[in-house]
């Protein structure tokens, strides 16, 4: 069934051919003039849509590294875990807080935003019974987690509930 | 800043919060100091705070290390340790009036 809607009979394939012609030329001298028809349609292949301009994809530029580059680079890594590398952040960890605490207003929400690197730090609840009581500062601080050195120059981390 | 109203109470506490991180990798070498940077510019990222451009230079765009322009020849040139980004800007004058931010090589 579906050979006969597809293939023409070969006698009528010319007669198809001649009747678009003749229609096609006689439709556009209705409208338009024979010189233009002529000219820019007949017998000629036209483009009905823009082809794309898109050239080769563009480079992505070197703005950030990929996490594939920052864990090679060990960007977010502690590497030295010396306690004594670690007082000075103290120190000025202090001054910080001192001069955000200097006027009483709104307390519990300036500890929530406060910035914890440098501060000393000691757990008191944990999953893991054997963090309990481990004291030292705080070196990274990411959204479930503090890092610590502590005293004996160990880096330990525990996780974090607010 | 020649502006003499305080700045609005939000944003103070993520300003001091910021300069402590500045302050505290200005001790360090290496890595740590991208480590603090990455938090500064993150901390200031959602209050869309300006950092100041003479600071910004001193920060590596890709890594966040600590960077020092050289003076080289007619140009002020870096090249970050870590991560090997290198900047350059044509004009060395553009410095001149901050506090001499240029070593010369």
């Amino acid at each position: 069934m579906a050979d006969e809607w597809h293939s023409p009979i070969p006698s009528q394939q010319n007669q198809n051919k001649i009747a678009a012609e003749n229609f096609a030329e006689s439709f556009v001298t209705d409208l338009t003039s024979q010189g233009a028809f002529t000219q820019k349609v007949k017998g000629k292949s036209l483009l009905l849509d823009t082809l794309s301009s898109k050239a080769a994809p563009k480079s992505r530029k070197l703005k950030t590294l990929s996490r594939k580059k920052r864990k090679e680079l060990k960007l977010d890594e502690i590497t030295n875990t010396q306690y004594s590398t670690f007082e000075p952040l103290h120190e000025l960890w202090k001054g910080y807080m001192a001069e955000l605490l200097q006027d009483n207003t709104d307390l519990p929400t300036k500890l929530l935003k406060c910035d914890y690197h440098g501060a000393i730090i000691t757990v008191i609840e944990s999953k893991v019974p054997t963090n309990i009581h481990t004291a030292g500062i705080v070196v990274k601080d990411t959204e479930n987690m503090f890092y610590i050195v502590t005293k004996e120059n160990l880096l330990k981390s525990n996780y974090c509930l607010i | 800043m020649a502006k003499k109203k305080p700045i609005s109470i939000q944003n103070r506490d993520i300003y001091q919060r910021m300069n402590f991180l500045y302050q505290a990798q200005m001790h360090y070498k290496h890595l740590l100091p991208c480590y603090f940077n990455r938090q500064m510019k993150q901390v200031g990222r959602k209050v869309v705070l300006r950092i100041d451009p003479s600071i910004k230079r001193t920060i590596c765009k890709k890594c966040n290390a600590l960077v020092e322009f050289v003076e080289y020849r007619d140009k002020a040139i870096f090249e970050c340790k870590i991560c090997g980004t290198r900047k350059s800007f044509g004009d060395k004058a553009l410095f001149n009036d901050l506090n001499s931010e240029i070593k010369t090589l």
